[in-house]
């Protein structure tokens, strides 16, 4: 496994990194944007995140995997907070303008492949932000709970707690989860 | 190979190999951006507009051995005289450069040109200092290419870069540039 301090600081150390999540994270951001230029940028965004960040990065505050959802949680809130495209402002990297019209389709079978996973985000959408955060974590991004008790910076106990209601709450408004993403069951 | 994912890597790989390891090199640093700038002047084939009150050029528009253009944008002035340079060099353009949090609206607004959804092949690279475009002349062909700037430019190579820079490619008929506030992000999600 990559040393994640390492990534701030050694290019090679970095690609490993990278060829191990960049699936993940494009699956994430397709899970929770459906323009494919808009998920570009951002899956840029989350990896520059990730270098600046890794010097803080320690052991005992999860995985690498949980580190990462939980900055590419805060890349993925921070644009819902951004005014527009346009305002892009601190961004380093423009990701779109990296794609080629082939990267586009592909980006836009992504985002159809999760469209399910939107669905059910928006479904969740009536729960307490706490609560939904728990169970987005874990039913739609297949993280265990502990990995998303630390990306949501509780404890375990707390996050079950969550959990649970969030899972009560959601068949007390008999509202239906569409199917699982497959990535749950990995 | 090199779709998307291997682009974005090798950028990546970049920024981790240009990262300061020590703030305190920030000085030394300032003296290196002066002399890759003199650099390009010595080349010969840029062509750099220094701008009043200020010793660096705010662009740099070369042609390349292989026909492409490359254009470096460091500061958002001289919008005209760029636009000028362009033209020259192959590219129908319009620059517009506008205070952060404004945009250009367009009555009518042009179309894109069919095909290429991404841009008829336009790479914009970044880093502290510049924006870099590499523009192939013969996209522009009945085609213009509408360059619109928002906000200001680091004055310090450990600023943030503090402009936005949008590009569009744009046939038919298409209005002037008049600035209005930059439109929200529609949010799929709450």
């Amino acid at each position: 496994m990559t040393q994640i301090a390492e990534i701030g600081r050694d290019p090679d150390a970095f690609e490993a990194f990278y060829t191990e999540h960049i699936e993940r994270i494009q699956r994430f951001v397709a899970r929770r944007v459906d323009d494919p230029y808009l998920a570009a940028d951002l899956t840029a965004d989350v990896f520059l995140a990730a270098i600046d960040a890794a010097a803080g990065y320690r052991a005992n505050l999860g995985t690498p995997i949980g580190w990462l959802y939980g900055i590419a949680r805060n890349v993925v809130s921070a644009e819902k907070r951004r005014h527009a495209r346009e305002l892009r402002a601190n961004q380093r990297i423009s990701g779109r303008r990296l794609l080629t019209a082939d990267d586009v389709t592909r980006l836009e079978e992504r985002i159809d492949a999760e469209a399910s996973a939107r669905a059910l985000l928006q479904a969740m959408g009536e729960l307490p932000d706490g609560e939904r955060a728990a169970l987005e974590l874990v039913a739609l991004d297949g993280l265990s709970p502990a990995d998303a008790a630390h990306v949501l910076g509780i404890r375990l106990t707390a996050f079950r707690v969550r959990l649970h209601r969030a899972r009560g709450r959601l068949r007390s408004q008999s509202l239906h989860l569409a199917p699982t993403p497959t990535e749950m069951t990995s | 190979m090199n779709t998307f994912e291997d682009k974005l890597l090798t950028e990546l790989r970049t920024v981790v190999a240009e990262r300061p390891v020590d703030i305190r090199r920030k000085r030394p640093k300032r003296v290196l951006v002066g002399i890759a700038a003199c650099l390009t002047l010595a080349a010969g084939t840029a062509v750099a507009v220094p701008v009043l009150g200020s010793s660096s050029p705010a662009y740099a528009v070369t042609t390349q051995p292989d026909g492409t253009v490359q254009v470096k944008i460091y500061r958002l002035q001289e919008a005209k005289e760029l636009e000028k340079r362009l033209k020259a060099a192959g590219v129908p353009a319009e620059v517009n450069f506008l205070p952060k949090g404004q945009t250009c609206r367009r009555t009518p607004g042009g179309k894109p040109p069919a095909g290429d959804r991404a841009g008829l092949g336009i790479v914009v690279k970044r880093d502290d200092r510049a924006a870099t475009m590499v523009l192939h002349p013969a996209d522009y062909r009945g085609n213009t290419l509408l360059l619109e700037g928002s906000g200001s430019v680091p004055t310090d190579r450990y600023d943030s870069p503090t402009f936005s820079l949008v590009s569009r490619v744009r046939t038919g008929t298409f209005g002037p540039c008049v600035p209005v506030d930059a439109v929200k992000l529609p949010v799929p999600l709450r």
